[in-house]
């Protein structure tokens, strides 16, 4: 087991040199995406205060629990951006005939897949998650105690939630084996993360909620571990999230190797 | 014309091959509406308001912001040429009786065609469901005016992405360009929420962009809150000029710079 691990992580670690080496390569570019993550974030932030000019609060959050609710997203985001680019690879490989070099290749194919292709200029959403988070924080009136005693479930939630995003961004990429759907999978992506940014609890219609919570787990995604980090422990938050994140993860696993078992190569 | 009107064709034909795409991106911007409603309907039933606007009046600016985004909006004319251009792929087209720009129009053109086909359906239903929800036009000038205004936006929206595009020649790689342009563009154009609930200073700056006139202007004479009046189509008349003169002398220069490898 423990070889195993040392084993996966040294993969993780050349993956991360090699996507590194070739970023490189292209450091203009580099230095554009970065600044276009930043000015994307600066949108979103901006779009907040404004509505937070005319508001006091959004189903209950103020402007500075919904602080954590974002930087919560970006964090969550920007991990699987800088590890995985969001499975990125997944569409060009399947449509290149390439995967079939990956699935050949001695270690766990879902596991390569994932962290095959890396966007590390999208680290600044982590940064920015973690300052307006300190913000959000230091303006909440919670003492230091009960920060860190949040802090420490939150840290669990933030695992799973990160958990939660990357088992929907696989079963939602995994189509590519089916179908190339190009751009439109990532735009459906887009609106996902642009929905985790907000409280989910505005879903009053049960109906709605439900939907937001079981199907498209997005309420576990931000607004639950901000909620935990903002309010404090609730067990039915830490079991529920435990739960979607175990489910999530085991349905994308099993997804993924009945998609594998379908695949007829595109090379020849 | 014939030759571009072929590509139109081609386009619409190619898009009706791609149908899980079209309800890919449909599902996505639908959601995206769907928690904007609740998040309005929250905000609003709490006793809170958001600026000059009623609860109607918000929900039906997201409502044609998204039939906005699903069709004069809904080209990635941007990433086709800057994708052409850097694997040079280019030539292709240049070897063809056929002007890069008008190439890539009839393309966005046909995508929009094949847009307006299947959206204007789906929303004729949709906003006969939620009728008692938004505030429609009642009557047919300002259809009109509107339906004028989301012509010019498109254009104008095209040349940007155009822009963008052949960036590429002294570029090379335009995701990141791209990326930071359209969170701009979505900003100042009204794309994220109504031009004016932001302050004062934002709304002079935008009064030098073009971009209000792709999205907030059409919106919101749809929704009645900007009457007739000649600039409201005169200037984004300009615009459109302004920026095929401008589009075509930048492509020029770029051509210069263009070596074509990779075809």
């Amino acid at each position: 087991m423990g070889r195993k691990i040392k084993k996966y992580l040294r993969i993780i670690a050349a993956l991360q040199k090699n996507n590194l080496m070739s970023m490189m390569a292209y450091k203009q570019n580099f230095v554009i995406m970065t600044m276009a993550v930043i000015i994307f974030m600066a949108m979103n932030i901006i779009f907040l205060q404004v509505i937070f000019g005319y508001i006091q609060n959004i189903a209950g959050w103020n402007f500075y629990e919904v602080l954590l609710i974002i930087g919560s997203t970006m964090i969550i985001e920007g991990l699987l951006w800088i590890f995985g680019a969001r499975v990125g690879a997944l569409g060009h490989l399947i449509r290149n005939g390439e995967l079939d070099g990956l699935l050949a290749k001695p270690a766990d194919s879902q596991f390569l897949i994932s962290f095959w292709e890396c966007d590390h200029e999208d680290f600044p959403r982590v940064i920015i998650g973690i300052i307006l988070i300190c913000y959000g924080l230091a303006n909440l009136n919670l003492d230091l105690e009960t920060v860190l005693a949040n802090l420490f479930f939150y840290l669990i939630l933030l695992i799973n939630a990160i958990v939660i995003t990357y088992s929907i961004t696989l079963l939602l990429k995994t189509i590519y084996f089916w179908t190339i759907a190009d751009y439109s999978l990532y735009n459906f992506l887009n609106a996902m993360s642009q929905i985790s940014q907000y409280p989910t609890d505005v879903f009053v219609n049960f109906f709605v909620k439900s939907i937001f919570t079981f199907i498209i787990p997005l309420a576990f995604a931000a607004t639950v571990p901000a909620k935990i980090l903002a309010r404090g422990f609730d067990w039915k938050l830490v079991v529920g999230s435990c739960t979607v994140a175990t489910v999530f993860f085991y349905l994308s696993r099993r997804f993924w190797q009945y998609a594998l078992k379908h695949y007829t190569s595109a090379s020849s | 014309m014939g030759k571009y009107l072929l590509i139109v064709k081609n386009t619409i034909q190619e898009n009706l091959v791609y149908r899980f795409s079209t309800f890919a991106v449909f599902v996505g911007e639908t959601l995206v509406f769907v928690f904007f409603f609740y998040l309005w309907t929250s905000i609003y039933s709490s006793g809170q308001q958001i600026g000059s606007y009623s609860l109607k009046g918000i929900i039906s600016y997201y409502l044609v912001l998204n039939f906005i985004f699903l069709t004069t909006k809904n080209n990635n004319t941007a990433w086709i040429a800057g994708e052409e251009i850097r694997r040079g792929e280019l030539t292709n087209v240049m070897l063809k009786p056929i002007s890069y720009l008008g190439y890539l129009l009839s393309h966005a053109i046909g995508r929009l065609l094949y847009c307006l086909a299947i959206y204007s359906l789906v929303y004729f239903f949709l906003l006969i469901a939620l009728r008692n929800y938004i505030d429609l036009p009642n009557n047919i000038a300002t259809i009109l005016l509107f339906t004028a205004l989301a012509i010019l936006g498109f254009f104008i929206n095209f040349f940007v992405a155009y822009l963008v595009g052949i960036m590429a020649f002294w570029l090379g790689q335009i995701i990141g360009l791209n990326f930071a342009v359209m969170s701009l563009v979505t900003f100042f154009e009204g794309g994220l929420m109504p031009l004016d609930l932001l302050p004062n200073f934002v709304t002079r700056i935008n009064d030098f962009l073009p971009f209000k006139y792709v999205v907030f202007v059409p919106i919101s004479v749809f929704t009645g809150r900007i009457g007739f009046s000649w600039e409201l189509f005169l200037i984004p008349l300009g615009w459109v000029l302004f920026l095929l003169f401008l589009v075509k002398i930048i492509y020029r220069k770029g051509l210069k710079k263009y070596e074509g490898y990779g075809a």
